[in-house]
């Protein structure tokens, strides 16, 4: 018996950016504490620098859709220049949780937002060349999301736990730590407008 | 008793993958293809990594893998190959061979669209190019079910009354690169030794008088040949056996899938067929691989309208259930079947023709319509699936008319 009790997420980033690692992160949290979902890339071939967008569903119980997400809940960019693909789609009371220099309040004007919808902006990619030394602020943009959903999708805990799980086998312990200070960063600075 | 069992995130290629792992083939050949390339990367580092101890050979095509494939299973090994489109279509002069030498392979398809236009993305239309070629086939719905039929596939395949190839075939990239929650047993032996009872044993015959093993080895006391030539003399028998092979594999198939579950606590229906709400429906769709995961979305919020709609998954295709279906759908008065494959100058898409073609024994006949969907991976979203459905509903009403087929969610 399917339940559409899940939420949908759309990341939005460059090739290289890590946008389907984010989504793979994302899926293995929700892996951590025991709920449901799905992560899967823009399916098509990847390219280095060209907009890609990855995807996820988390939810209580089995997620059995099999179908492109077209309506997300949760958008989050983690590229600033591709900010302006935020709002496509999404909810009428959807959150778009992005990385940018500017300010929530400037970047709320240029999106021309409607009231239902909730910006959060942090500077991920200024965390992540502070933290990581790169600018790949993909795991910073999840802090950032945590906060945004207020633990409720998943804890900063399982983000934490899921973050070493998968970038674990592929990166340094010092890579990974890194990346973990980046999320506690991101979920610290993030503001909401 | 259900064996102990952990939790992994996995993409259906690498749910493929770990299945290959925990029956740890004695041959893997394999040339990668979008969208299955990541089962042969992700076996390749089980080798590398010494996790199994399987000959894995990089090969120039796929009519070689599919070769070496033979090779293996003639030599009495277990062997596995994945591929998907056009690398089925190049393989397809030795899938002929391959069933009709008897060979126990298991081949994963992750399904995906046959050039051209070049596509890489999901349709059936591979894996119903090669319906004919005497294999047993098997779709599934998502990355668990793709673990738990790989697994089962070597059984179905060796089991000496059938001894035919079998392909496990799952919607490329929906579900060969979506990952999801997969349970994987802790203990490879639990598959190995438990389930598959150890390497493959070939089938023993009797022959010039002396029990000999059915495989090119060496230590047979009369040696064995493979694939000589069979003219007007035999080759007709040997059809026939063929064909009661592929008879005889549907209760394999059956026992297989409930021998599997004693151990993994999972089941597909009995196997063949998995139907949903089904049982006082009036209007039935039939569908396979991953759509039938978004439809029961939309026949549960038909359901909650009142409306009396029900779901068969056909999980065995190859061979046809014709049997279960006549059964399941006896007692409906329309049939909607969704074919996601070329129908070029068909009368309908193949799942269609032969569904139809089952329910045309019955005394009383449903009306069957067929829609072709979701070719080289167009989406296929819970509404695309409701207006047909819908559509379904007006002609058991009588409010639309009847049609042979039609095209869902195309520009016209």
């Amino acid at each position: 018996m399917p339940k559409k009790d899940f939420v949908e997420i759309r990341i939005h980033g460059r090739g290289g950016q890590g946008a389907w690692t984010a989504s793979i992160i994302l899926a293995e949290a929700a892996l951590v504490e025991g709920k449901y979902s799905q992560s899967f890339p823009e399916f098509g071939p990847e390219r280095s620098g060209a907009p890609v967008t990855a995807y996820a569903r988390i939810g209580p119980s089995r997620i059995d859709i099999h179908a492109g997400i077209t309506n997300p809940d949760y958008v989050i960019v983690i590229d600033p220049t591709l900010v302006h693909m935020a709002t496509k789609g999404i909810k009428e009371n959807g959150k778009i949780i992005a990385t940018s220099a500017k300010s929530v309040e400037e970047l709320r004007n240029e999106l021309k937002l409607s009231d239902g919808i909730e910006l959060w902006v942090v500077d991920g990619v200024k965390i992540a060349m502070e933290t990581i030394g790169r600018a790949i602020a993909n795991t910073a943009m999840l802090g950032a999301f945590v906060k945004a959903t207020d633990g409720k999708i998943i804890s900063l805990d399982s983000l934490i736990q899921a973050t070493k799980n998968v970038l674990g086998p592929r990166l340094s312990e010092e890579a990974v730590n890194k990346n973990i200070e980046a999320i506690k960063r991101a979920y610290e600075e993030v503001k909401k407008g | 008793m259900v064996e102990e069992q952990e939790e992994r995130l996995l993409n259906g290629d690498e749910a493929t993958a770990w299945a290959a792992y925990h029956v740890e083939p004695d041959v893997v050949a394999a040339y990668p293809i979008t969208p299955q390339t990541i089962i042969v990367e992700r076996f390749s580092e089980f080798v590398a990594d010494g996790l199994v101890r399987t000959e894995f050979v990089s090969v120039e095509s796929e009519h070689s893998a599919m070769s070496a494939c033979v090779g293996a299973a003639a030599a009495g090994g277990r062997a596995f190959t994945a591929t998907a489109a056009n690398g089925l279509q190049l393989m397809n002069e030795i899938l002929y061979i391959a069933s009709s030498l008897r060979l126990p392979i298991v081949m994963a398809v992750a399904n995906r669209a046959v050039s051209g236009p070049i596509n890489i993305h999901c349709d059936h239309t591979d894996a119903m190019n090669v319906r004919d070629a005497g294999w047993v086939m098997l779709f599934c719905e998502d990355a668990q079910e793709v673990y738990d039929t790989v697994i089962q596939a070597f059984k179905i395949a060796e089991n000496p009354n059938v001894l035919l190839p079998v392909i496990v075939s799952f919607d490329g990239f929906l579900i060969s690169h979506t990952a999801q929650k997969v349970k994987v047993f802790k203990d490879p032996s639990v598959v190995r030794e438990k389930f598959l009872g150890g390497p493959r044993k070939p089938a023993k015959i009797k022959l010039m008088g002396q029990e000999v093993e059915l495989s090119l080895n060496p230590k047979n006391p009369v040696p064995v040949t493979f694939g000589p030539l069979d003219l007007y003399d035999y080759y007709f028998e040997h059809k026939r056996q063929q064909s009661l092979a592929m008879q005889n594999a549907y209760n394999v198939v059956k026992e297989v899938h409930e021998e599997y579950a004693r151990l993994s606590g999972r089941r597909y229906g009995d196997g063949v067929t998995v139907p949903y709400k089904l049982d006082d429906a009036e209007i039935a769709v039939v569908a396979m691989g991953s759509a039938p995961g978004t439809m029961r979305y939309v026949i549960d919020e038909m359901r909650e309208e009142g409306i009396k709609i029900g779901l068969l998954r056909l999980r065995l295709f190859r061979p046809f259930p014709y049997r279960d279906i006549m059964e399941k759908l006896k007692h409906v008065k329309v049939v909607g079947v969704f074919d996601r494959a070329q129908d070029q100058g068909m009368m309908g898409g193949p799942l269609f023709i032969e569904t139809r073609a089952a329910l045309y024994e019955l005394e009383s006949r449903p009306k069957v319509v067929n829609y072709v969907f979701g070719l080289g991976g167009r989406d296929t979203p819970p509404e695309m699936f409701r207006e047909a459905f819908d559509e379904l509903v007006g002609i058991s009403k009588g409010t639309v008319k009847p049609f042979i087929r039609k095209y869902l969610g195309v520009r016209e």
